[in-house]
Parts: C-alpha cells; sequence; structure tokens
C-alpha cells in the first residue's frame, strides 16, 4: 500500500479495488454521519439501499443505490462507503481509486434479499 | 435621497440581471429535451445562485468544452459510461469526479465559492430529487 497524499489531516490511500463476485443488498438502519478530515461530514440516510460492490484492504465497499454519497472538500469526488466490521473507516473513490480516512462510525445496515424488498 | 436610491437599486438590478440566463425556463424546455440513447448517460448542470454574476468560466468535462456556467442557467450533455471529470476554472480549478454507467441521470450544481482575487465555481454532485427541484429556477442557456 502506498501513502499517495497526506494534506494536512486528510489520509488519502491508494486502493486495490477488488469487485464481489455476487452483489449483496443492505438496508441501512439509522442515520449515519460520515467525517473526513478537511471534508464536510455525509449524512448517509436511514432506510437507504446499499449496494455491496467489493473490497479494498480497509474493509467491504458499498454503493448506495437511492442517494448520492460525495467528499466534499475543494474538489468533490463521488464515494462509496467502507465498512470493516459495522464500522465506517472511509471512503472508497471509484474515479480515482483511492480510500480516504473517515473518522470511525457505528452503522447499521441490514441485509435484503434481492427479490424481496427492492 | 429617494430618487438617487432608486437609480443606485435600478442600476445593480440591471448590471445583475443581464449576466444571467435568458432562454426558456426548465419547465417550459422540458418537453424538448430529446431522450438519451441507452448506451450514454445525461448530465444536467445548473447554476441557481445570481452571486459573483461577472464569473462566467467555462465548464470542462473531461478536458473538454461542454458549457458555461451562467447564473441562473442549465445545460445537459449526454456522455457515454466511464469515469468523468467536470471542471471550471478561474484562478484556480475546481473540480468534481464521478462514474457514469449507461441510463444514469446525474445533476451538477454550480455554486460560487469565494476566491483570493476572483470567485470560484465549484461543481457539486447533488442527489437527483434535489437536482430536479432545483433545476425549474433555471433556464436553459444551450451548448
Amino acid at each position: 500500500m502506498l501513502m499517495t497524499s497526506c494534506s494536512a489531516n486528510q489520509i488519502i490511500l491508494q486502493s486495490q479495488f477488488v469487485p464481489s463476485d455476487a452483489s449483496l443488498l443492505f438496508k441501512l438502519q439509522e442515520n449515519v454521519t460520515v467525517k473526513a478530515a478537511n471534508a464536510r461530514p455525509s449524512i448517509l440516510n436511514a432506510g437507504t439501499h446499499w449496494m455491496q460492490v467489493g473490497f479494498i484492504d480497509q474493509g467491504n465497499v458499498y454503493k448506495a443505490k437511492d442517494q448520492i454519497v460525495i467528499v466534499n472538500s475543494f474538489n468533490v469526488h463521488e464515494g462509496y462507503i467502507v465498512v470493516n466490521d459495522s464500522v465506517v473507516v472511509g471512503y472508497y473513490l471509484p474515479v480515482e481509486n483511492t480510500f480516504i480516512e473517515s473518522k470511525p462510525t457505528q452503522i447499521n445496515i441490514q441485509k435484503l434479499e434481492l427479490s424481496n424488498e427492492y | 435621497m429617494n430618487t438617487k436610491l432608486s437609480f443606485l437599486f435600478l442600476t445593480f438590478s440591471i448590471i445583475v440581471l443581464s449576466g444571467c440566463a435568458s432562454g426558456p425556463t426548465y419547465n417550459e424546455y422540458a418537453s424538448s429535451i430529446p431522450a438519451m440513447t441507452s448506451d450514454s448517460a445525461r448530465i444536467y448542470v445548473y447554476r441557481t445562485s445570481t452571486l459573483g454574476t461577472a464569473i462566467q468560466p467555462k465548464i470542462k468535462i473531461n478536458g473538454e468544452v461542454v458549457g458555461k456556467a451562467v447564473p441562473q442557467g442549465f445545460f445537459f450533455v449526454d456522455r457515454p459510461a466511464g469515469s468523468c471529470e467536470i471542471s471550471a476554472s478561474t484562478e484556480v480549478k475546481r473540480s468534481l469526479t464521478l462514474g457514469l454507467e449507461p441510463g444514469d441521470e446525474r445533476y451538477v450544481r454550480l455554486e460560487v465559492k469565494m476566491g483570493l482575487f476572483a470567485g470560484h465555481i465549484k461543481p457539486v454532485l447533488v442527489d437527483n430529487a434535489v437536482g430536479k427541484k432545483e433545476i425549474t429556477k433555471t433556464k436553459y442557456i444551450g451548448k
């Protein structure tokens, strides 16, 4: 793993993204606020649906199906969230293929049957 | 005194409004917007704010000029699926990176930010529900 940049306290790491074989769908049970250094907080809304699209060294990568997630700092990047052991640990930026660390935050997601609720 | 104030207000209004979009409103133009092809994605770019009217940089997608940041104006572009960088440059470049999938419809709001010598235009990706609501306050400015 190569540290590519560290402006102020924002930790950005190159990632090796591995896509999931099968996409799993989850529903967020409660609002979650994700905060990376030097960026505005992202609020993940309760009731939104999240597809596990792959994983990186830092954890599983989830993409929202019904909300936009961005890392909003000087520039803006679309992001997926990275969860490790029920804790959001950061964002995965699919265009840049990098990981941005966030303040660790507990998350409560429920696995759904694909044909069931969505 | 009142006459002077009215004159100043009128002059200010003319300066502000003359830099704003003057085409059909989104609602007037919506029925003319063509359907996109199944293998492409559509990006709506709009600016609601009249703040910093004189600041109207070109908007680029992956380095190609696709429009201009006209206050209260919008335009749209269709792009193939893949990675995309939307940028605006004044004294500095501000950018937004996002991924596009076939059939995607994305909304990008152009926000005006303070700069050292000139304002900056910052492209921000917004939820479709927010974008669909905000874009109705703008006018089509063409490509």
